[in-house]
């Protein structure tokens, strides 16, 4: 009778050992998270480029560093030996993820967020383990948090080829991550709540614009839309940012990114330039 | 036609009524719903009370943060022990996360011993879009005169960490006490966080 008491509790308690990898699993299955480093020279390099890659569920997505309307902005924290700095998060730009009233941006199923590793010259340990922190939130149509540490090796004594597909990764995400703007005449004008950007381009340029598109880098300031009214002019394009329905305070000043959507012998390609002007007030 | 005319007005008011989007410092619109126990509620019952609105969704995870942590219940008993009324409203649509039949969620406020004056169902969704609820949780605060004098976040702490919660600036807290001192609301608005509403 003992026996079969016994049998029966860890019968039980097997069950829900089970049950319990099975939800772990599938929880691991909807975000996968892993450090990656872009070959580098051993001695030569004294900044290497690393990555944190994300691979997302279908229909999963994870936030840029404005969420939009909801979610929570991507942080990452990293561990590094005494002496190693790194640079912030290299955001690649993100896309527009929508459901009814709700915009937000982020990334769906796989991002890389870059970074550089300061290494500085004659570095005495050759040897070392970085590790990284991620939280955020992943969503489809319910939200789960997402907070993980990866860890990498790195031996600092030898040549490092990357693999392939990781190379090609970096190189790609390099082309999409927003540059500041020296390019891209832009002014931010204002006429009673609403903010208008005009954004200035050569006329040779202008006719290859596919569309335009402003990301604010604060959030609760502008009415995050789909498609921002936008009007074409002869050497100008014109955005409206209305304010955000609720604005947590009058902006004096406009920061983000626009995006450029190009298309040239039918390759389309996005560029993006990150600025901050003040606003001009009109009277 | 008299009775023509009177539906059309009737519709046309009721279009016209929930397309209205609430503003910080006016009236806020009014709106009808049954709460978890099948009994109307209207907005306009309340009138020279205080109220809170704080929209939900109990399995996102930062609903879960203030309520695992006894945070939200706690504001609930203590300012609906001072007249405060406390409206929980959930717009997830059937189907959606957050969705629950009355018997699920009665369970849910039980477990949680959570004191709202009512959880209100708005199933379509019309009462948050009129609100630009877009968070769970999203809060406002109605003064005594029914204007909105508050809109945003819970805290200043957008994370799901329960840990973060002690050293949070408490909006709702903040300006319901201002309230009642008789002062103006020094912060009325704060980015929301949260999970998207599940219209």
């Amino acid at each position: 009778m003992k026996h079969r008491s016994t049998t029966i509790y860890f019968s039980f308690l097997f069950t829900i050992f089970i049950f319990v990898q099975f939800v772990a699993a599938q929880q691991k299955s909807l975000a996968e998270a892993k450090l990656v480093v872009d070959s580098f020279s051993s001695g030569k390099d004294s900044i290497i480029s690393i990555g944190v890659l994300i691979n997302l569920k279908d229909d999963w997505h994870i936030y840029w560093r404005n969420p939009g309307d909801s979610g929570l902005p991507t942080d990452i924290e990293f561990g590094l030996p005494n002496g190693i700095t790194a640079s912030e998060i290299k955001f690649p730009i993100p896309k527009i993820f929508y459901s009814d009233e709700i915009v937000n941006y982020g990334y769906g199923h796989q991002v890389l967020f870059l970074f550089d590793l300061n290494i500085p010259e004659n570095y005495s340990s050759k040897e070392i383990n970085i590790s990284a922190n991620i939280t955020s939130l992943i969503c489809k149509d319910l939200c789960k948090t997402f907070d993980t540490t990866v860890t990498i090796f790195l031996d600092l004594s030898k040549d490092f080829i990357a693999d392939e597909k990781i190379s090609r990764l970096f190189e790609s995400t390099k082309k999409i991550i927003p540059i500041q703007n020296q390019k891209l005449n832009i002014i931010a004008e204002s006429k009673s709540d609403n903010v208008y950007l005009k954004v200035f381009v050569k006329q040779n340029e202008n006719q290859n614009i596919n569309g335009i598109q402003f990301y604010p880098y604060e959030m609760g300031i502008f009415r995050n839309l789909v498609k921002q009214n936008t009007k074409q002019n002869e050497n100008f394009f014109e955005i409206l940012l209305e304010p955000d329905q609720f604005r947590v305070k009058e902006p004096a000043s406009v920061n983000g990114i626009i995006v450029i959507e190009e298309e040239i012998e039918n390759v389309l390609s996005r560029k993006a330039y990150e600025f901050t002007i003040p606003i001009i007030e009109l009277i | 036609m008299i009775k023509k005319s009177v539906v059309l007005f009737l519709f046309l008011f009721s279009v016209v009524a929930y397309s209205q989007d609430a503003k910080l410092n006016e009236v806020a619109p009014n709106f009808k719903l049954v709460d978890s126990n099948s009994k109307k509620h209207s907005l306009s019952d309340f009138k020279g009370k205080l109220v809170v609105l704080e929209w939900i969704n109990f399995d996102c995870p930062f609903v879960q943060k203030h309520y695992n942590s006894k945070n939200m219940q706690s504001l609930q008993l203590k300012y609906t022990k001072q007249d405060v009324i406390w409206l929980t409203v959930c717009s997830s649509t059937e189907g959606k996360q957050g969705n629950f039949n009355n018997d699920e969620i009665n369970k849910r406020i039980k477990n949680h011993n959570a004191k709202m004056t009512a959880y209100l169902v708005d199933t379509d969704g019309k009462v948050g879009k009129m609100y630009g609820a877009k968070t769970t949780p999203h809060m406002y605060i109605i003064d005594k005169t029914g204007k909105i004098v508050y809109a945003g976040g819970i805290d200043d702490k957008a994370s799901t960490d329960l840990e973060d919660i002690k050293g949070a600036k408490n909006y709702v807290s903040l300006a319901l006490d201002e309230l009642m001192a008789g002062k103006n609301v020094s912060v009325q608005s704060s980015k929301p966080y949260g999970c998207s509403v599940k219209y």
